[in-house]
């Protein structure tokens, strides 16, 4: 019964650059806000010790940024096989996901204004199993995702479900 | 059953229809009933607040604001037309602003006639139809006359080459009944159906009579105190309170199962399942075989004890609500133990006579054990902390959660055959769910930090509307189960690409 996973596709360097800067992003916007919380407790009366939070948020953030997108980079891997679409990912919680070529109702490449700077895009493939996409691959280059695009709406699809 | 199609007309040969003239009256209710819920959360905090509630000027925006939505809906209720053209059904509304709304015959999960109270006195009907596009029906005709509604329904069935008058001068199969359900029987499916919002509901109701009988027994209690103030009156008092509470959730209960299913009747026409039932809102909800992805069978204890268990359908319409009952879009409340088997069959005719589960992986325990006791460390240590010695009472949490942890990893179990996966979870409330292998539309293993210590993970199987979990099992067999789980269906080329005009 054991079949071993195929071989993964890795996400190209690029995709590193763009965990890295949302981390970033993220610590700045964490950051902001434990400041922000900071300082109404200040007004409220409390003297030094809320500045303590922001500092402990992003020290704590700091050290998530160095640590993991290297991880979730080494972690993020897809196949593209004959009868499925296989996706792995995940650092603390791993998954691995396959979803039958034939099952994919359609499939979305976005490119927000940081992806579009690197040269990036995000594949999102949905089925009929939910409201959202059942499958993501962040950080593919451009010409990747639309040529991984084009293979999948171009498979035999299943006509109703 | 044949898929021939059915010679159809062109969209200039067939008329719109509209709805009855007293479909806005019938929509009145409904719909104000779905404003008021919206405005709930202004309307709650006035009545809570009394006095201290909103600004009048607040009331007159929130109140213009209801009259334009019940306005809107009502207008589009009385400009609401419809036809069955090009294997479609085409509803379309509006006066200044047209829409049109396309429902391919083809895509329709399922459909649903229902007759609210105000809608009975006026002898129409609501048709609700379902694709697996969203969480509401996507086809919705307020006002019906009822033969237009059966005669709806009939047309799109026709035009999948299904249903009684697909072929003319074919043999027309006989209605077979597959489940009925007895006033005794639905008052003890409701007694052992206790849901969040029937407690919710109860002790609401419990407060509001403590509130009102509170000056009441005032002056008799004073008169008594001698009594009352005796030991052991408090157990006593909390014991008639517990036990007015339970019974108080059983006439709830058992009241929503009636209303719901009174006079339940399953009917296979051998293309389609069509229930019935309800006492103040009649609803007939009509599935096709074909499209049943997946079949559950939800005995908790009491029920098991009772002789007798639930069976939920479900299609690949999506439908919102709390309980796993409310999603299914059909529910035969009571079905004896003894004819499960054949009756599960009949939704799933593949289903083998013995069923060897497979348990879940031994370290599945163990995972479960540091669960219990993380779960109970959280609540009782606080609990201690802020509530002394009482608080320490919630310790005994701990053994309860070991003990519940241990009996639902030894009753969970898997099976995958052919056709089917079947898992069952659940001691307490156990449940079986049968999916059929060729509707899964993915499949994820996963693994959390605890887990992988284990070196175990577990299974998701997504088929369209709704998803089941299987029981832990070995890493390696988790990734493995995504390869096998899904199975291939018979399926069409792709269109060649269409051609634009030059």
């Amino acid at each position: 019964m054991t079949a071993p996973l195929p071989t993964l596709e890795r996400l190209p360097r690029g995709a590193l650059t763009l965990f890295r800067i949302r981390a970033l992003l993220r610590m700045a916007i964490f950051g902001a806000i434990a400041f922000a919380v900071a300082l109404g407790l200040n007004f409220a009366g409390n003297e030094h010790w809320p500045f303590l939070l922001p500092c402990a948020v992003v020290l704590g953030l700091s050290v998530l940024t160095a640590w993991y997108p290297q991880r979730a980079h080494e972690r993020w891997g897809w196949a593209l096989r004959e009868h499925d679409l296989v996706i792995s990912h995940g650092v603390l919680l791993h998954e691995v996901v396959s979803i039958p070529a034939g099952r994919i109702q359609h499939v979305d490449v976005h490119q927000g204004p940081i992806e579009r700077s690197l040269g990036l895009a995000r594949l999102q493939i949905y089925t009929a199993a939910g409201s959202g996409a059942d499958g993501e691959i962040p950080g593919l280059t451009r010409e990747t995702a639309d040529a991984l695009r084009e293979r999948l709406v171009r498979r035999e699809a299943d006509d109703v479900v | 059953m044949s898929s021939e199609p059915v010679a159809l007309a062109s969209p200039e040969e067939v008329s719109w229809k509209r709805l009855s003239p007293k479909a806005p009256l019938a929509a009145l209710v409904p719909l104000s009933g779905m404003i008021g819920r919206v405005l709930l959360g202004a309307l709650l905090p006035t009545y809570f607040a009394h006095e201290r509630g909103l600004p009048a000027f607040v009331w007159v925006i929130v109140m213009g604001m209801a009259l334009s939505l019940l306005a809107a809906g009502l207008y589009e209720v009385a400009t609401t037309s419809y036809r069955v053209v090009d294997a479609q059904l085409e509803i379309r509304s509006g006066v200044f602003t047209k829409t049109s709304r396309f429902i391919e015959a083809a895509r329709v999960q399922n459909t649903e006639v229902l007759q609210p109270f105000v809608s009975k006195l006026l002898g129409l009907v609501e048709v609700k139809v379902e694709t697996a596009s969203g969480g509401k029906a996507d086809g919705h005709l307020r006002g019906l006359a009822p033969e237009d509604a059966q005669a709806l329904i009939q047309s799109l069935q026709v035009i999948r080459g299904e249903g009684p008058a697909a072929l003319p001068g074919a043999e027309v199969p006989a209605e077979r009944v597959l489940s009925e359900a007895s006033l005794g029987g639905l008052l003890l499916y409701g007694a052992t159906a206790l849901g969040v919002g029937v407690i919710a509901v109860v002790m609401g109701a419990m407060h509001e009579i403590m509130e009102t009988f509170h000056k009441l027994l005032l002056p008799w209690m004073e008169a008594h105190w001698e009594a009352l103030a005796a030991p052991g009156m408090v157990w006593l008092s909390a014991a008639v309170a517990a036990l007015a509470g339970l019974f108080g959730l059983w006439l709830v209960s058992g009241a929503r199962a009636v209303l719901r299913f009174h006079g339940f009747r399953l009917v296979d026409t051998g293309t389609h399942l069509r229930a019935v039932g309800g006492l103040i809102t009649r609803r007939q909800v009509t599935v096709r075989r074909a499209r049943v992805q997946q079949v559950v069978l939800d005995e908790p204890l009491l029920r098991r004890t009772l002789g007798f268990g639930s069976v939920e359908v479900e299609t690949a319409g999506v439908r919102t609500g709390k309980e796993a009952a409310d999603r299914a879009e059909l529910l035969v409340p009571v079905v004896p133990t003894a004819r499960m088997p054949e009756l599960l069959r009949e939704f799933v005719p593949e289903l083998p006579d013995t069923l060897p589960f497979r348990g879940a992986h031994p370290k599945a325990l163990l995972r479960a054990r540091i669960r219990a006791v993380g779960l109970s460390v959280l609540v009782a240590a606080p609990a201690t902390w802020f509530m002394g010695a009482w608080g320490a009472v919630a310790w005994l949490l701990l053994p309860a959660q070991l003990f519940g942890a241990w009996f639902d990893w030894r009753f969970q179990g898997w099976l995958v055959t052919e056709t089917l996966v079947v898992v069952r979870q659940g001691f307490w409330r156990r449940r079986t769910t049968v999916v059929q292998r060729s509707r899964i539309q993915s499949v994820r293993a996963r693994q959390g930090p605890l887990e992988r210590g284990y070196g175990i993970g577990h299974v998701r199987i997504d088929v369209a509307g709704s998803h089941v979990v299987l029981p832990s099992v070995g890493w390696e067999e988790a990734q493995a189960l995504i390869d096998v789980l899904p199975a291939r269906r018979v399926s069409r080329a792709p269109r060649p690409a269409a051609r634009l005009p030059a």
